[in-house]
């Protein structure tokens, strides 16, 4: 369904993976942390938030990225500007703690940041003319983990923003509904949403950008950010390699396996019309869909996989889904491909079918293997295709 | 999931142990697939479970008659409600599916089952033509309608201004049925709850087609965030059974 009833706002994301202490200290070499940074722009997320541990690895620090530098003190804020650094992130304690006159220039910009777990914390907050000032012109909200009186936000977005302010909603995940709220505090006017990769996190686990990036894409009530997702897959090895932590298979938007499809309904579907049963094609985010055959396969599976390896059984698809159905009960799982074509080999020798690799029965494409009207040893190119994936 | 494949033993002792979790309702599978899972969802049914257990079918008086010999308690009828699926995957009509619906559930109805129908791709579908598939189903004898969030792209704002709309006119029990494929499966199946529906759909894991479904055991870590919702279900027995599960999801590599 178009959109169009929410008025779009403007909206950048910020990843805060490399700030985690977490992180994988013994992988943190400048390549693959600048390989990280780069993949993490490539696909839309604008600004990078780091800790100072990061940001003197990555020292010099390439001007095309965009660093949010997370600092605990005045001697961090410094270091950070000493490197260049100009966006800067703390928790309001530390800012409160910090003595700031003599040493922020015009264009230094910092981010408070305030624990938010209860909509009620929101009354708690007091925000002080003085401090815009002094460069703080954004509040970042972590936590909102209570879905309920999420309204509440739209309001307290409002009222700051005739004073000036912009918020950062970073949700944090505990509860399954950080990407909602993240796409409800865009809809209310937060100018940005921070989050992590995955919804990593050692200590709180976030938003996973990935899923708020597509939701952004695909909705249509919002403005997205420019970048292109199907960096996701590389972008996802590189966050195993820093993090030591494996995406799972069924992970939104990432996960290996969320394009596999078995059960007979959605072959179907998929084979008609890909968007039946696809929110979006796999390729928007660098991946492929994969035909599984096995116990919920029908007919339309078996007929669709056949061809996809390229081989012809005239007339038998039906013994070999029954075949199939039985080898996957048997070894309680689905089959591999070359399970499938050792199963459609065994077949073609019981019944005598006439079976080549490719398409044309007069012959096989590849290798021009030919029957010359009679049967065929067409296990010449099974075999071959199995063995070497080409004949 | 692709891949997995729970035996029939693997299925009933799955079934036993979301009988004890007290879910309310069980589906048991598809049996006009026939052979081992019609088998296993017969076994199910015979057990005597606390919890009700049905049987999923498409719109077919075939897919329906395999239910029935299971002895099933309900017969969940799935119905195709988007323009895409009936116009690209069924290569019919609306008209089409309300007369083939009526002719479903009043089978179904006359051979004395509880019948329960399901908005295939709600979320991509004509609101207004939801409402008079709808009506139809309930007007042969249907007792439930299940919102399909089939492809995963609902969000709380279109749930908490669909789902009073729906529920409005239909007047009648509403259950929710989440993708993940953006991660929202548990929140808007939480939202759809705080809007006015009482049944959801949910599964072990989150395991289902691509990025699964709602996971039962987020779901309840959800709820319990909200005074006024209560799901008394015990997490920590979830999490068991999610851990027998996992050893049939291991047995496929890909």
């Amino acid at each position: 369904m178009k959109g169009g009833y929410l008025q779009k706002q403007p909206v950048h994301l910020t990843d805060r993976t490399l700030s985690d202490p977490g992180i994988m200290k013994e992988n943190l070499q400048r390549e693959n942390l600048l390989h990280f940074c780069m993949l993490l722009q490539g696909v839309g997320i604008q600004k990078i938030e780091i800790s100072l541990e990061v940001l003197d690895i990555l020292a010099p620090v390439p001007c095309n990225l965009l660093l949010l530098l997370r600092v605990n003190s005045k001697e961090e804020l410094l270091r950070g500007m000493e490197q260049g650094i100009l966006d800067f992130i703390c928790t309001v304690e530390v800012w409160e703690g910090m003595e700031t006159d003599d040493y922020l220039f015009p264009d230094v910009q910092m981010t408070l940041e305030y624990s938010v777990r209860r909509w009620s914390d929101l009354t708690s907050i007091s925000l002080c003319k003085e401090w815009q000032q002094q460069g703080c012109r954004c509040i970042r909200l972590a936590g909102l983990i209570d879905p309920v009186d999420i309204d509440i936000l739209d309001l307290f977005i409002s009222m700051v923003a005739e004073d000036g302010w912009s918020v950062d909603a970073c949700p944090y995940n505990n509860t399954s509904q950080a990407v909602s709220a993240a796409l409800d505090a865009v809809i209310y006017g937060a100018c940005s949403i921070s989050g992590t990769f995955c919804g990593w996190g050692t200590r709180e686990h976030f938003a996973p950008l990935e899923e708020v990036l597509t939701a952004l894409y695909l909705l249509d009530e919002f403005t997205i950010p420019a970048g292109d997702l199907a960096l996701l897959p590389r972008l996802g090895s590189e966050y195993e390699k820093l993090t030591g932590c494996a995406i799972p298979l069924q992970k939104p938007v990432i996960g290996e396996r969320i394009f596999w499809y078995e059960s007979g309904i959605h072959a179907d579907g998929i084979s008609k019309d890909p968007a039946t049963y696809e929110p979006f094609p796999p390729a928007l985010v660098g991946k492929t869909r994969r035909l599984v055959l096995g116990k919920h396969s029908g007919i339309r599976a078996v007929r669709e996989k056949l061809k996809e390896l390229g081989v012809l059984i005239a007339g038998a698809e039906e013994q070999l889904l029954q075949q199939v159905k039985h080898h996957s009960m048997k070894l309680q799982r689905g089959l591999y491909t070359d399970e499938i074509l050792e199963i459609a080999g065994k077949m073609h020798q019981r019944i005598g079918n006439h079976v080549v690799a490719g398409r044309d029965e007069n012959g096989c494409k590849d290798c021009g293997y030919h029957s010359a009207g009679r049967r065929t040893n067409g296990r010449h190119c099974l075999d071959y295709k199995r063995k070497s994936g080409s004949c | 999931m692709a891949g997995i494949v729970l035996t029939t033993k693997e299925k009933v002792e799955v079934a036993k142990m979301l009988d004890a979790l007290r879910v309310y309702q069980i589906e048991a599978g598809i049996p006009a697939m026939g052979g081992e899972e019609k088998k296993s969802v017969a076994k199910i049914a015979a057990l005597g479970l606390r919890c009700k257990v049905s049987a999923w079918n498409r719109m077919h008086i075939q897919d329906i008659e395999h239910s029935l010999q299971c002895g099933v308690d309900m017969v969940h009828i799935s119905v195709p409600t988007s323009d895409l699926h009936i116009q690209n995957k069924l290569q019919k009509d609306r008209v089409w599916v309300i007369n083939q619906l009526r002719r479903c559930v009043s089978y179904a109805q006359e051979r004395g089952a509880y019948v329960t129908i399901g908005l295939e791709d709600a979320s991509r579908a004509d609101p207004a033509f939801l409402r008079v598939v709808g009506a139809a189903a309930l007007l042969e004898g249907a007792k439930r309608v299940r919102y399909a969030d089939t492809v995963g792209i609902l969000h709380r704002h279109r749930i908490v201004r669909e789902i009073p709309q729906l529920h409005a006119v239909l007047k009648s029990d509403l259950e929710i049925h989440c993708h993940n494929d953006l991660g929202l499966a548990v929140s808007n199946s939480f939202w759809a709850v705080k809007a006015g529906v009482r049944y959801v759909d949910s599964t072990i894991g989150g395991m289902g087609e691509r990025a699964g479904n709602c996971d039962l055991y987020q779901m309840i870590l959800a709820c319990r965030e909200c005074p006024d919702i209560w799901l008394p279900i015990e997490p920590g027995m979830v999490l068991e059974l999610e851990q027998y599960l996992r050893k049939a999801a291991r047995r496929y590599k890909g």
